[in-house]
């Protein structure tokens, strides 16, 4: 080619490029990507840089031992995490947790959805060169992490669900908090349109990128709001309710389209719902117990003046150490942050479970990607994998 | 079941909607560049206090344990063990394992053990990092090198999403 008296040779580039495993904008995943000019020609996802063999080591520790455990792998939606296992212990030991408790549960994971959805619009957002966004989603979710702070004792290492209840109760105070971040959260939301949602370059680097149609999204398996951005209404918190969820009044938000913008929206609304459920927590929740009868009258009547009377906090009966369940085995679903997490409990009678089986979110966005990777352009590699909230530690365990 | 309702975006917008869209943005960089909404915290010269309750470094009373290892049984790192000392058993705790999850303090049947709301510790060589029943009987006490100028407490407002304030105490 010449113009201007300059020569310029254009040569067709295919070959391999290594993406990852060191968060290069992939986190930590390593992505083989097949070019041809800058279109990818297949995708090979290869999980597995933080695993951490949680599965395994649940076979080796006590029933209680596991509760920090299987809250790591995903550490920004900790509640969700632990949610899930306890539901799935108490389901093998057979306990009618009070309705307060339940009410506390649906509010600590509300909170944690937020604090999640948060982070992933965030880090969506630095991978497609939005700083600002990212600096938002992470100073907004500090609000959140503030209030579990003062609900549950630590930021987010909460470990704050145990079987039979909750740890420590609802405070005045935290009410307070609650109430003065969901108006602060509710102005923000505001903004966030107006620079990321409706800003035009975010609009180009999303709408009609990653586009998976709503029988693509079934059979690929994907889940939570990236199934919901494609049009498929399903919740595992509509369908098989826990908590407290039955008795409060919330939507499902999807979206047809199925490409970057629509899964960005869907989490946007899903935090607008979060606080409406956070807000009807604080004015139905019920009085009473936060730890189930058969256990709280194993606390000594000392300690429970103390605490429970004073502090509004649950001691642990003896009971708790190294307790064993009866045989038996038990399913659970709950509805993380990232969608469908599914626990599988197998007792032998013993301290320790015999199996524990952990179906993460994010594990089955793996499937997702390497699909939607195929036939896109290169640049919008991180714009696909930022829009599917991909959380590599939650998808390798 | 709630009736379901599958929304779709408006796309293809007109070029007029496409600047006002930029100037929006803009617009709303402009406002926080007014406005910020700051939330760093100015570690050595301000600290954060931290609420009551809060699961920081744990101390132990060893005047009223009672040895029961009831805490070395529910830890979940196996941070806390037990030894024997004069003929009674007092835990210790390794802080390179600790998790912070205060199952510990929650078990104990006679509150031997409490959460002080400490957090802010550096050693400098592992071997620190185990207290052993007298050094873990004691309230743990690390002066920073620079004293802190104030104790602020965080505070939500509707407004700035998080305040610090000068904490009182």
């Amino acid at each position: 080619m010449k113009s201007g008296g300059m020569e310029l040779d254009i040569v067709p580039v295919s070959g391999e490029l290594n993406v990852g495993p060191q968060h290069p904008g992939s986190g930590h995943l390593r992505i083989f990507v097949k070019l041809n000019g800058d279109i990818i020609e297949d995708a090979e996802i290869d999980p597995g840089y933080v695993h951490r063999a949680v599965e395994k080591l649940g076979e080796n520790r006590n029933y209680i031992h596991l509760i920090p455990l299987v809250e790591r792998p995903a550490i920004l939606d900790s509640v969700n995490m632990n949610l899930g296992y306890i539901l799935a212990v108490e389901k093998i030991l057979n306990v009618d947790v009070p309705e307060r408790a339940q009410y506390l549960r649906s509010f600590a994971a509300e909170i944690s959805r937020i604090a999640s959805h948060l982070y992933g619009m965030g880090i969506l957002a630095i991978f497609i060169g939005h700083s600002t966004g990212f600096m938002w989603g992470f100073g907004d979710r500090e609000v959140w992490v503030q209030i579990l702070e003062a609900l549950t004792g630590a930021r987010i290492t909460n470990s704050y669900i145990i079987p039979g209840g909750v740890r420590r109760d609802l405070t005045p105070a935290i009410i307070e908090m609650t109430k003065k971040a969901i108006a602060f959260q509710r102005k923000k939301i505001k903004d966030w349109e107006r620079i990321f949602l409706n800003n035009p370059n975010i609009k180009a680097r999303l709408q009609d990128v990653g586009v998976m149609t709503r029988e693509q999204a079934i059979e690929w398996g994907a889940a939570g709001p990236n199934l919901r951005g494609s049009g498929v209404y399903y919740d595992a918190r509509k369908s098989e309710p826990y908590g407290a969820y039955s008795k409060l009044d919330f939507e499902i938000p999807v979206y047809k389209e199925g490409d970057g913008y629509a899964r960005t929206l869907v989490r946007f609304e899903e935090i607008e719902q979060s606080l409406r459920i956070l807000e009807q927590v604080i004015k139905d929740i019920p009085e009473g117990q936060i730890l189930s009868d058969r256990f709280f009258k194993q606390i000594p009547p000392t300690r429970l003046k103390k605490w429970w009377e004073g502090q509004r906090r649950i001691v642990m009966p003896g009971y708790y150490a190294s307790f064993r369940p009866p045989k038996g085995e038990a399913i659970s679903r709950v509805e993380a942050g990232r969608g469908e997490l599914v626990y599988y409990v197998v007792s032998d009678g013993s301290a320790k479970p015999y199996r524990l089986r952990m179906i993460t979110p994010s594990y089955r966005s793996i499937y997702v990607m390497k699909n939607l990777l195929k036939g896109a352009r290169y640049a919008d590699l991180v714009s696909i994998y930022g829009s599917l909230d991909y959380f590599p530690p939650e998808a390798d365990r | 079941m709630d009736s379901v309702k599958i929304k779709e975006y408006k796309k293809g917008e007109s070029p007029f909607n496409v600047v006002s869209g930029h100037l929006q943005a803009v617009g709303a960089g402009i406002k926080y560049f007014v406005k910020p909404q700051r939330i760093t915290l100015k570690y050595p010269d301000e600290s954060m206090s931290l609420p009551t309750g809060y699961r920081g470094m744990i101390r132990l009373y060893k005047d009223v344990c009672i040895g029961c290892t009831l805490c070395a049984m529910v830890c979940p790192a196996d941070a806390m063990k037990m030894v024997t000392d004069q003929g009674k058993k007092f835990p210790t705790i390794n802080y390179g394992r600790c998790v912070f999850c205060a199952f510990c303090v929650d078990i104990c049947p006679v509150d031997a053990l409490k959460e002080t709301g400490v957090h802010d510790a550096a050693f400098s060589n592992r071997r620190e990092l185990i207290f052993n029943p007298e050094k873990f009987d004691q309230d743990f006490d690390q002066p920073p090198l620079r004293p802190v100028v104030r104790k602020v407490k965080a505070v939500i407002d509707e407004d700035k999403g998080i305040k610090y304030v000068p904490d009182t105490e």
